[in-house]
């Protein structure tokens, strides 16, 4: 904020167009199994390294779907995909291993393993992917818990005894102890209250900068999505209506399009909640 | 606004008795997924087992260790007492059955064979699947609920590798041992019911066992075992990544472990004897 009150934008709104693209897809279809009706509906998008990327869209607009397309945990009906220049639809078994090293996700929930401590789950990828010694993992799971604010005596307590905000920063934690050069995550503020919503928006900007990474979220926040996002998608019924940053959304964006942006329910969205 | 849709007509016998073959085909198509993924899962686990180090995909010997202490030595105490009744119980049977032709020394005979060939697979097979299996089941169901399990793939750690494949090599050890372990058990709860009743010493009843045992026959029961620990552990782990939706789901699928696992047992005993019995 300034002195005069006037909200400064946190990060750099227009990304620079000589960036690498780090995500390509090119008419993504995709159909949940029985269903005829796509899902997502010959999606395009790129996006570019150190930008952060917000999708976003009613419910039932295809986000979530084509977020697990691009963490390529679902197969595409057809279209391509393409991350950190591999190619999803022709990736082996071996290549697709080394790619998800270079991949970070947090989930919604967090997916952290409640059977281990915190400090078990951060320790997790590194024990399965790196020659480490147990004081290194130790040292790199301190520093990561200190990136997201952690104390470090988080290390030794179970995910069930963490609060919400608690549990969504080890999450991410956990996402980014390989050092990826993409970060994917799922509605990473969702069910906090504003000030921990926030503080998660803090730190996905301080992530992005502090590791140089590009960052995907998915999220229905609009005050979230407004605040980290260098541009927004916005999906609906499995189309993307429009790309670009807040700014080109709020000027040259269609009604729906200034509908989502508001939070205005389409009027069938509103029947099916009555 | 009053319902304008027409009444519904009681489906006719043709259109339910249709219904109840399309049911039935998406029933049988089903079962037949069911086997299918069940095959496709021992295949990849026996991959893992055989090259997963070769391909940066090793099988944790802690995590087969960690499975071996859950379903091995924390059942031991359930699984000596069961042993132990069954065999008190066959003794029992036998002395009275076998009294009729005056013949109750022959009990030993009876206890040995019956616990060693068949009861003490059966019942380490049903305590497995009802501890073991529904755990197993519970544990990926709820990880599939709360996205442990995609968690697991985009960290680049193949579940399969990392949840199937402990679960199924600590079963398929230590279901054989445990039914070793039954075996002599049964047959002390044998011996300690025919000294009180018929007066015979423990070494008379343990010289006689061994005279009558072979090791064949406790091979047969342990090979059983082993083949009901693969079911257990495979219906387990199909169960649980089926799950979908919330808990109510888990609980599902645990009963269906359970059930679908000792009926699995159960048949097989079946076809196994037929099998050996023709051979």
């Amino acid at each position: 904020m300034t002195e005069s009150g006037v909200p400064q934008p946190l990060i750099e709104p227009t990304p620079a167009p000589d960036r690498a693209p780090v995500i390509e897809v090119e008419d993504l279809v995709t159909h949940f199994p029985g269903n005829l009706e796509p899902t997502l509906k010959g999606v395009n998008l790129t996006v570019l390294d150190n930008e952060i990327v917000c999708i976003m869209g009613g419910s039932g607009s295809g986000k979530s779907t084509l977020l697990r397309q691009i963490m390529a945990l679902d197969r595409p009906t057809s279209g391509r995909l393409r991350i950190l220049g591999k190619d999803l639809t022709n990736l082996g078994q071996r290549e697709m291993y080394e790619l998800r090293k270079s991949v970070g996700v947090a989930f919604q929930g967090g997916a952290m393993f409640n059977s281990m401590t915190v400090g078990e789950n951060l320790r997790l990828p590194l024990r399965e992917h790196a020659r480490l010694a147990e004081e290194q993992m130790e040292i790199m799971t301190r520093m990561k818990l200190a990136m997201v604010n952690l104390d470090a005596r988080t290390a030794d307590k179970l995910p069930s005894e963490l609060s919400g905000g608690m549990l969504k920063r080890a999450a991410l934690a956990r996402s980014i102890m390989m050092d990826p050069k993409l970060l994917l995550c799922d509605e990473p503020s969702a069910g906090l209250d504003p000030a921990v919503s926030a503080a998660i928006d803090d730190l996905i900007l301080r992530l992005r900068e502090a590791m140089s990474m590009t960052v995907v979220v998915v999220t229905h926040e609009r005050t979230s999505a407004f605040k980290i996002a260098d541009r927004i998608i916005m999906l609906d019924k499995g189309e993307i209506l429009m790309t670009g940053t807040l700014e080109e959304l709020r000027a040259r964006g269609s009604q729906r399009v200034q509908d989502l942006l508001e939070g205005v329910p389409e009027e069938a969205e509103l029947a099916s909640w009555i | 606004m009053a319902d304008q849709s027409p009444p519904q007509a009681m489906p006719t016998l043709v259109e339910q008795i249709g219904r109840a073959t399309v049911r039935m085909v998406a029933g049988c198509s089903g079962t037949v997924t069911e086997i299918g993924y069940a095959t496709v899962l021992l295949l990849q686990s026996l991959y893992f087992l055989l090259f997963g180090r070769f391909r940066n995909q090793p099988v944790r010997a802690s995590s087969v260790v960690d499975q071996m202490l859950e379903i091995g030595i924390r059942a031991l105490p359930i699984a000596t007492t069961l042993s132990l009744i069954i065999g008190i119980t066959l003794a029992m049977q036998g002395i009275d059955l076998l009294k009729t032709f005056g013949a109750q020394s022959q009990v030993v005979l009876a206890v040995a064979l019956s616990v060693t060939r068949e009861f003490a697979p059966l019942i380490m097979g049903i305590l497995v699947a009802g501890r073991s299996g529904s755990a197993l089941t519970a544990r990926i169901g709820t990880m599939v609920i709360s996205q442990e399990i995609d968690a697991l793939r985009v960290m680049g750690i193949n579940p399969v590798r990392y949840l199937v494949v402990p679960a199924l090599v600590a079963m398929v050890t230590l279901v054989p041992l445990m039914t070793f372990w039954a075996d002599v058990v049964g047959m002390f709860g044998g011996a300690l019911y025919t000294q009180l009743e018929l007066g015979m010493s423990f070494q008379a009843y343990a010289d006689k066992s061994l005279e009558v045992l072979t090791v064949g026959h406790v091979m047969h029961g342990i090979a059983k075992s082993a083949i009901f620990a693969a079911l257990i552990a495979v219906t387990a782990v199909v169960n649980g990544f089926a799950v979908s939706g919330g808990a109510e789901q888990v609980g599902r699928a645990t009963t269906r472990t359970v059930v679908v696992s000792i009926a699995g047992i159960i048949i097989t005993d079946m076809l196994f004897i037929f099998v050996l019995t023709r051979s």
